[in-house]
This record gives C-alpha cells, structure tokens and sequence, in this order.
C-alpha cells in the first residue's frame, strides 16, 4: 500500500510512527540527506506541536474555570457571582431559563421559549463557550483590553481597580474589547435573570463583549458609542 | 512489523551518527524548549538549556536504556539542568524574572495561555485553520496527534480503512501546512 506514497505521505506516516522496519530506515537515510524532506519535516513537527499546545491550552482553561469561577464568586461581585452561575449552567447545556439569541442588529430579542431556548443552546459552539468563559477571567482579558481609558458611558464611573467595569450604583457591567479571533459574524448574548452577555463584531474587527446587569436598551447605547 | 523512530533514531545516535541526532532534536527541541519556558519564565535562559540539554543527550545517549520514552528520559535532563541552575543562581541573588520589564511582560504572557494565543501567530493560524478543516480531516488528525492514537485505532472509531486514515492526516498535514506558510 505504502509503496505508491510521496515523500510527503510517507514523512506523515514517520511522524506517526506508522512505518515497518525497512520502510523506517530506508526513510530515515532519505530524510538525513534531503534538505528539503527535512524542511518539511521540521513544519509537520511545529504544526503538531502547535495542535498540541492548543489543545493543552483548552484543557487547561475548561479544568481551571470551574476554580476560576469559585474563587470570583466568592471575592466579588453580584455580576460575577450571577455570570458564573450562568456560565456553569452554559457548559452544561441543561438549563432552560439560559437563553441564547442571534440578531442581526443591536436590537436584542425577547425571549423565546425555553424549547426554542434548548435546541439554540446546543448550536453554541465550543469557540464561543470558551470566549465567555475567557470573560469571567477578567484579571486576564484586562491584560488584553482594548476598551479606550478615556470612554465612559453617560451616568456610570469607572471602577477604579478594574478599568473596564462600570457602575451607576443600580446596574453595574463590565466591556471588553479585543480582536475578534473567534470570528464571530453576528451579535449573540445570552441572559439569565437580569444578567446579561452580550457579544457584538464591531464593523473594524474587533469584538465587544458586555457582562452585567445591563437593560438591552443601554446594552444598545454602549454597543452603538463604541462602534463609532 | 512497525518500529518506533525513536528506537531506530536512538540505535544510530549510540552509533555516533549526528544526522540521526539532528532529526532527533528537530522532532523534540520545540517541546523540550516549551517546558523550559514554562519553567524558567525566561526565553533566553529556556533556549540555552535547552541546548545543554542535546549537548547532554549525545553525551550520554549509550545511558539510555528504553526504560522511559525518549522524550521522558530527554525531558527530565532539560529539568534536572534547570533545577542545578537555579540552585546554583540563588547563591548569586539573580532573579531572572524580575531583571528587567521586557522579562517580566515575558513572565506574564508566558504565564497566561489565553495571550500566548493571542500573541502566537503560528497558534492563531492553526487554530483558525482546524476550525475551517472538514470534520473528518480533523477528528483523524486529532485523534492522531492529540490522543496519539495508532492509525489501526482511529480507523475502528472512524469505521474507514485504515488508508482512509492515513490519506486524512496527510491532508490535515497539508493543509495546515499552506496555512502557515511564511511563518516558519
């Protein structure tokens, strides 16, 4: 079978260690002296390492946010305390009174039902959890903020020790914004009770994340001044 | 019957054959240099025990008996090298991830896994490129490469033959491969 194989295949086939005796060592004299074999080789190795360090990179966040969110929960505020309910329930997929919408402008929907509710929950996909669960890590995505030093939503102050969390007293949120590498096309949130998670691409490719208990109204008006 | 390239990599390393030492680092130097880093915090001290640590491996290859994987018995030289390093810096009152602010914002990213995708072209790219992949490209790929699975194993969860299996990862291979190009 293997003997019909480019060079190519057949490096794939080293790399997995899938090559009988002969093949390895006749392989294995063709890659000591074919630079450009061994170039190749060197790709598929950074490649695999690559889809490696990226799969660690998601064990790691999904086995620390259950602690994450704890440690949060216990240290701060309702919001977060409210999110990581909400997030807990999201990974789950179980709860009927999280409710994911799509929109196709900043207008946020009424709530559907919580049959509908069910069926849009499981087309979330593992990307997006993962952002928002990247989101309750707040200390982190500070680090990453793109939220202008100088915005501030009319009738709210800036909590002095975190930056982009916001208060009038009554309602408190926080917005964060970054690249939008996970390629989100539309605006999504999800709500539970009075909180809420709102995801908007902005039209220059950044994405604005808003968690708290905003009404969708000011939601509105905070999205709309920060894509301008 | 299979043979492992580490086996057959390590039989003509102990016979003295550098090319072979050479695919041997080109294959683990990426991971040994990527526990360094986690370790140290510091890029230029994890790039130079990383290079002790090959220096040690072709020294003391004829040592290696198989009784670990290869990357095991390679891995714990490079941290046995780090440990001797920092016994022997505290003596020296060096700290080396608060010397300057270059390092420290180093120490940060390196610290976070969520910057270093954001920061990491090459991450950024595959990640990309794996979501975008058909599913069955990806799950042989993954199965391989992430679970370690053999081919004869994937092609049962798959229910494909196993030339499927191989043509799959191949193709993930390559297309991962023009999805990076210009970055390596």
């Amino acid at each position: 079978m293997n003997s019909k194989l480019n060079q190519d295949e057949l490096l794939s086939l080293f790399l997995d260690n899938e090559m009988d005796h002969n093949q390895l060592n006749k392989f294995l004299e063709e890659l000591k002296t074919n630079s450009t074999l061994k170039e190749k080789y060197k790709t598929y190795v950074e490649i695999d390492n690559a889809v490696n360090s990226l799969s660690q990179m998601n064990q790691r966040k999904r086995s620390n946010i259950f602690h994450i969110l704890k440690y949060r929960a216990q240290k701060h505020s309702k919001i977060v305390s409210a999110l990581a309910a909400t997030i807990i329930l999201s990974i789950g997929i179980v709860s009927t009174n999280i409710i994911e919408f799509k929109s196709n402008n900043y207008l946020i929907a009424d709530a559907v039902s919580s049959v509908e509710a069910q069926t849009q929950f499981e087309l979330v996909n593992d990307e997006l959890i993962q952002h928002v669960i990247y989101l309750t890590m707040s200390d982190l995505a500070m680090k990453n903020d793109l939220v202008n030093p100088n915005w501030l939503p009319v009738g709210f102050v800036r909590n002095p020790k975190k930056l982009n969390e916001f208060t009038n007293g009554d309602k408190a949120f926080a917005v964060h914004i970054e690249k939008n590498y996970i390629n989100l096309d539309q605006p999504k949130y999800w709500v539970n009770d009075d909180d809420v998670i709102y995801l908007h691409p902005l039209k220059d490719g950044r994405l604005v994340s808003i968690v708290g208990n905003i009404r969708p109204d000011l939601a509105n008006k905070v999205l709309i001044s920060l894509d301008k | 019957m299979k043979t492992s390239v580490d086996e057959a990599l390590v039989h003509q390393i102990k016979d003295g054959d550098e090319d072979a030492f050479e695919l041997m680092v080109i294959k683990y130097r990426p991971r040994i240099l990527a526990s360094l880093l986690r370790y140290t915090s510091s890029r230029e001290l994890s790039e130079d025990l990383t290079q002790q640590t090959f220096l040690r491996v072709w020294e003391k290859i004829d040592t290696f008996k198989g009784n670990s994987t290869l990357f095991t018995w390679i891995y714990s030289i490079s941290i046995n090298l780090a440990r001797n390093y920092y016994v022997s810096s505290q003596g020296k009152k060096t700290s080396l991830t608060d010397s300057n602010e270059n390092l420290e914002n180093e120490v940060i990213d390196l610290k976070n896994p969520e910057n270093q995708l954001l920061n990491n072209e090459l991450l950024l790219k595959v990640n990309s490129c794996l979501k975008s992949m058909p599913i069955d490209l990806r799950t042989a790929y993954s199965l391989r490469v992430e679970e370690q699975m053999p081919y004869e194993e994937i092609s049962k969860i798959m229910n494909v033959p196993i030339g499927t299996v191989r043509s799959r990862i191949f193709r993930a291979r390559e297309i991962l491969t023009k999805e990076i190009e210009g970055i390596l």
